[in-house]
Order: C-alpha cells, then sequence, then structure tokens
C-alpha cells in the first residue's frame, strides 16, 4: 500500500501559484526586466542562435566617364553572423519540517509557508540574475583586494554589490582558469567604502587579484550570462557572440567616454550621447534609457541641475497638476536615468533596450519531473530528512544585435560618502 | 588643431545664446525636392501652381511671462543672463563634432565627413526643455576640455562638443511633458515651480540627498514584497479553500 507523502500535498499548494511565477519574474525594477519586457524574445532549442549581421556596407560610389569611360566593378554588403546559447540557471528553495510544524491551522501554514517560499525565493532569483547581468559575461561578481582570514576586502567596482548572503561562490585565480574552490558567503556589506565579503571557509590557496564567480560554472575562462559589460565594450580584441573582435574592430566597439576617476559632469553625458546620435543619426535618441547605480544618480543630483530625490519625495503628498510633472522620469541630459543598487558604481550605460534581446530556451517556472515539482531530501542514513526543496530554473542568453546603438562612460569617481 | 566651418543647414543660421534666431518667426522652412514639387503640381486638379513647402525645423521663443518668472526664481548668472531659460527642443542647438555619416531617404550612404554641426540639443524635439546656467569652470580648465573631447578622424581633430564654454553653458535640468510623455504647455507657473524646485534641492545637503535615494530603494523593495504577496494571495480560493458553513 503507497502512503501518502507530505511532499505530494506541498506539491499541490505550490501548483496553485504556478500561473503567478512569471508574473513574479516580469517585474520593471531592474536590467533584467527592462530587457525582457522591451527586448525581443527568441525562443531557441539547444542549438546556437544565429544573429545575422550586416558588418560592412556594399556598392563602389563614384564618378566616371560617359564618353566611353570604364564604370568599374561593384562590391557587395559583408555579413557575418553573430552566435548565442542559452544557459541553464536555478534557484534552489529547501524547506523544513519545522516550518510546516510551526502553526495551528494546518492547511493554511503550509501554503503560507510555501508561498512565501515563493515570493521570497523568486524575487531573490531576480536579484541574482539581475547581479549576473551586470558582468561581463565570465560570470565575474567581484575581484578580491585583499584577504584576512574570511574575511575579502573587494576591489570597487563592483566591491560586494553582487553577492548575497547566503550565496555559494567560487574562487578562481585571477586569468579565471584555476578554481580555488567554493565557499558560502556568510556576511556582505555593499554600503560602506569598504566593501568587504565575509565567507564561511576560505578556499586554499586565496589571495588577493582573485576573482569570484557565481556557483554552477567550471573549467577554465566559463561562459556566463552575457551581461552589460559584454555587450557594452569598446575591446578590439577577444570575441563578441563568437565573432572575433580583432575583425570588426569598429563595428563591434560600443563607443566609450573614461572619465579617468573624476567627477560625472554634463561633458561626459554629452559625449557619451553624441557618440551615439552620430552612430544611430540625429532624432533617434528616444529610446535610450541612462543605466547607472544610485552612486552616479547621486552625482549627477550633485551638480544641481536636476529635481533632486528630496523634492520629488515631498512633493508626492498632494495632488495636482504640477505634481504629476514630479512623478514623471529624472532624467540625464534629457535621456531617462534608470538607477539600480546592482550597476557599477563608476558607470554610466546608455542603451538602447531596442537592440537587446533575450534567446530563451526555457521560461521561468518549476522545475519538474514528471508531474513532481517538490522533491524530498535524504538523509545521510539514506532514510528521508525533515525537509523539501524545490527549484526555479530558466535558460536563456541575452543578446545584442548593434553594439554601437550604445554608449557608456565609465572610470567615474564615486561621490564622496561611498 | 583645426576648426571646419560646418556647411549644415543647421549652422548657417544666426543665434543668440545658443538659441537660434532666423528672419521667420516661429518656423524655419524650406522647399521640398523639385520631384516632390513636380509631384504636387501635377496632381493639382486646377493646374496652379501651388508652393509645396517642408517644415524642417519648428522654432518657438518663450513668452516673456516665463523668462521673467524664471529669472526671478533663479536669479541671474555673472553675465547678468538668467541663471534658468526655457527652450523649445528644435530651437535649442548645440555642437556636435566628430565623423558624420549622411544618407539618403532610403539610408544609403551619400557622404562621410569629419566636422562640427549644430544641431538639436535635447529629445524630443517638440517639447519644451528647461536649462540652467553652468559656469565655465563646471567643464574644468580649457586644455582639460580639449583633451577630454578632441575626436580624430581621417587625420582631422574636432572638439566633439565644440568651442570651450568660455561664458559657462545652460545644461538640460527638466522636460515638460506628462508621466506617458504626452505635450505639456509651458507656463509661467510650470516653470517657475521646477527652477524653485532644483534650487530647493540644491540647498539640501548631499547627505539629505543620498537619504532620500536609500529610501526610495527602500521603499521599492517593500512595494515589491507587498506586490508578490498581493498576487501569490489572488491565486488561493477564498478561505484557503475551507468550508465556508462549519457542520458541527
Amino acid at each position: 500500500m503507497t502512503q501518502m507523502q507530505n511532499t505530494q500535498t506541498i506539491a499541490l499548494q505550490l501548483e496553485k501559484v504556478r500561473d503567478k511565477v512569471p508574473l513574479l519574474y516580469e517585474r520593471d525594477d531592474v536590467l533584467l526586466s527592462m530587457i525582457q519586457q522591451r527586448g525581443d524574445v527568441e525562443k531557441v532549442s539547444s542549438r546556437n542562435m544565429r544573429i545575422p549581421l550586416q558588418v560592412n556596407p556594399g556598392g563602389k560610389g563614384g564618378s566616371y566617364n560617359a564618353d566611353g569611360g570604364d564604370l568599374g566593378r561593384g562590391s557587395g554588403t559583408s555579413y557575418d553572423v553573430a552566435q548565442i546559447s542559452p544557459i541553464f540557471f536555478r534557484f534552489a528553495v529547501e524547506i523544513s519540517k519545522l516550518v510546516e510544524y510551526a502553526t495551528n491551522a494546518r492547511e493554511k501554514a503550509i501554503e503560507n509557508a510555501a508561498k512565501r517560499e515563493v515570493a521570497n525565493g523568486m524575487k531573490q532569483f531576480r536579484a541574482f540574475l539581475d547581479k549576473v547581468l551586470q558582468t561581463a559575461g565570465n560570470g565575474v561578481l567581484g575581484t578580491i583586494g585583499s584577504v584576512s582570514g574570511t574575511t575579502l576586502t573587494m576591489n570597487t567596482p563592483p566591491g560586494a554589490a553582487l553577492v548575497y548572503v547566503g550565496q555559494t561562490i567560487q574562487v578562481y585565480d585571477s586569468t579565471i582558469t584555476t578554481n580555488r574552490g567554493s565557499c558560502n558567503v556568510v556576511a556582505a556589506d555593499p554600503i560602506s567604502s569598504t566593501q568587504t565579503i565575509t565567507i564561511d571557509a576560505l578556499p586554499t590557496g586565496t589571495i588577493a587579484t582573485d576573482v569570484i564567480v557565481h556557483d554552477g560554472l567550471s573549467g577554465a575562462q566559463p561562459t556566463s550570462l552575457f551581461g552589460i559589460k559584454y555587450h557594452q565594450n569598446n575591446a578590439t580584441t577577444g570575441t563578441w557572440m563568437n565573432l572575433n573582435r580583432a575583425t570588426y574592430p569598429q563595428q563591434l566597439q560600443t563607443p566609450r567616454v573614461n572619465a579617468a576617476n573624476s567627477a560625472l559632469v554634463p561633458g561626459y553625458v554629452r559625449l557619451a550621447i553624441n557618440k551615439v546620435r552620430k552612430a544611430l543619426g540625429i532624432g533617434h535618441l528616444g529610446k535610450l534609457i541612462a543605466y547607472t547605480s544610485v552612486e552616479q544618480e547621486h552625482a549627477w543630483e550633485n551638480l544641481g541641475i536636476t529635481i533632486s530625490q528630496v523634492i520629488k519625495e515631498n512633493a508626492s503628498g498632494s495632488a495636482n497638476d504640477l505634481d504629476l510633472l514630479f512623478s514623471g522620469r529624472k532624467t540625464m541630459s534629457g535621456v531617462p536615468i534608470k538607477s539600480s543598487i546592482n550597476a557599477d558604481q563608476t558607470r554610466v550605460d546608455f542603451l538602447d533596450l531596442s537592440h537587446w534581446g533575450r534567446a530563451v530556451i526555457k521560461d521561468i517556472d518549476y522545475f519538474e519531473v514528471g508531474d513532481q515539482t517538490v522533491f524530498p531530501i535524504y538523509g545521510t542514513s539514506g532514510g528521508l530528512s525533515a525537509a523539501f526543496i524545490f527549484y526555479f530554473d530558466t535558460g536563456f542568453q541575452v543578446f545584442s544585435d548593434s553594439p554601437r546603438s550604445g554608449a557608456y562612460i565609465d572610470g567615474l569617481a564615486r561621490p564622496t560618502g561611498y | 588643431m583645426r576648426f571646419i566651418p560646418s556647411t549644415h543647414e543647421t549652422t548657417s543660421l544666426g543665434r543668440k545664446n545658443g538659441v537660434i534666431d532666423t528672419p521667420f518667426s516661429g518656423t524655419t522652412m524650406s522647399f521640398v525636392a523639385p520631384q516632390a514639387r513636380l509631384a504636387a503640381d501635377v496632381a493639382a486638379p486646377d493646374n496652379t501652381n501651388h508652393l509645396a513647402i517642408r517644415i524642417i525645423r519648428e522654432q518657438q521663443e518663450p513668452p516673456e511671462a516665463v523668462r521673467r518668472r524664471l529669472e526671478i526664481a533663479g536669479g541671474r548668472n555673472r553675465f547678468g543672463e538668467a541663471n534658468y531659460r526655457a527652450v523649445w527642443g528644435w530651437s535649442r542647438l548645440a555642437w556636435v563634432g566628430g565623423k558624420w555619416e549622411d544618407r539618403n531617404s532610403a539610408g544609403e550612404l551619400v557622404r562621410e565627413c569629419v566636422e562640427l554641426r549644430r544641431v538639436p540639443k535635447y529629445e524630443p524635439h517638440d517639447r519644451w526643455h528647461i536649462e540652467r546656467w553652468l559656469p565655465p569652470e563646471a567643464y574644468g580648465a580649457p586644455r582639460a576640455w580639449y583633451a577630454q573631447t578632441v575626436e580624430r578622424d581621417d587625420g582631422v581633430s574636432v572638439p566633439a562638443l565644440g568651442p570651450y564654454p568660455e561664458r559657462g553653458e545652460y545644461e538640460h535640468c527638466f522636460t515638460l511633458e506628462g508621466p506617458h510623455g504626452e505635450f505639456v504647455q509651458l507656463t509661467p507657473t510650470v516653470a517657475e515651480y521646477i527652477a524653485c524646485a532644483i534650487e530647493a534641492g540644491r540647498r539640501a545637503s548631499a547627505g539629505a540627498r543620498r537619504q532620500a535615494i536609500e529610501q526610495r530603494e527602500e521603499r521599492s523593495e517593500r512595494d515589491y514584497d507587498n506586490w508578490a504577496w498581493d498576487v501569490l494571495d489572488s491565486g488561493c480560493p477564498a478561505f484557503h479553500g475551507l468550508p465556508f458553513v462549519s457542520c458541527l
């Protein structure tokens, strides 16, 4: 006789909120969501997605002698193909049996515990993916500046901004070749100027200049999500979506303004915007957003040419026509600002998200085997453990079909106090 | 360094403090291409000679009342000019230097050239923008300006932002438009309110501004949590599936 198990009833409870999972995932408050909502979505198989790019114009223009002259030969447009393949990400949520027992209304408690973990887990999963999206496609979440016991002081950017407490991370050497091992984050301080991470156990051989990457990566030079620093990059070496950057040094370069550790000034913004205007044409700036950190948003406010958050907060008390203006967008030289706590503290990226998209092989959902989405945990004895586990998973990659359609300012100084 | 006088149409117009003045009142006009004009003539049923015109850049000047209110709200700078001003998007031009690619209506490349051009500074072009004057020292020393902005293309050097702003420059503060980007008319009250709001923010300390941004981020987190919980609750049956009537 088969006995009904708790895990089976929990699955029923989770199924009730299943249709809410995508809703929780696709919310317009972080870069990931902006790409999800504004960029293209391409459904792909496990094979590479191919993105044809017109890399060079064709045709031969020139004057000729109509009195029997030779008109010469022609040429055609050159195309090449960028390629990407999806990366799978998972987020595991484990609930102990005690959570279920710690209540006096059984059905409600089980459901609430599961639902709360769905809400928390989805929020954290989105935050994790958004953090990975800030990287250069290699999953590097930070660079170690110094090591003291189990406390790592991180170089800024990105400091300790891209990790969260409880996260499993791995330490690689500076060339991202040697994996020194993994550990868990027990404390992270992305707010103060020290930018420290405390871990449970230091992997053997960890030194300053090593980098930390997210869990699940393996081997030398691993590939992760192609983040903002992958697509918004002016490098002329290396690869970009399987194309050799050296082959198309101009076409694949994103215009850059190097602030050389100086504070944000309007001149830098105008330089960056003008570079985009020259690439896109005058009159095509409407789709740009200025994606930056709260630090640089603060630096922009310090210039005293925008309505600061202090005033916007106060203006929300009463409703009239003028308040409607204040509820509008804060801009940087007319380009709407979107700030994020995860963004590089020393950069401003001007993005045209109409050129960005996702290649999706699996939308966000519960990881499922058969019809089961919740799984038992087994103890070391082989018997059941007093806990169960469920997973969110998704498979996608982020692409851009026009690296020249954006620009970025980097090397900006952080305002005093950060 | 070499400055190339531009031949672009927008540069041939006179200017005053960055806002162009033209013989026309309100708009700049040009005749359409001969082919298009010919087509219009042929299409005219009465065979009259129609003058087809195309507005390529609409210009507006702010009302005097707006200028006055902004001047009172923001004061004057060291050159006796108002610290704040309202400009129409199409009317506000700025120098942009570098390599330009001119294309025809079909998108085909017509020519490439390295030069300085005066082009509309802000988008959207068909909205009013409020600007604030920044002193020349806000742009660093002239040497640093050119070191940062000069671009070299095809052996020609041009300062990408034009000459050093020796008399300072007006920078964008606010675009007058509704929450969904709709047009909002420029009125003295709106202009004054924006200038006063910016000035009030300038008086706040950097710490207060930072705290306000952090509070916004915290509120955003709370809003998400509440919203997520509401979304999940809405997927739950009434009374969490318990019977409506208890039977003893």
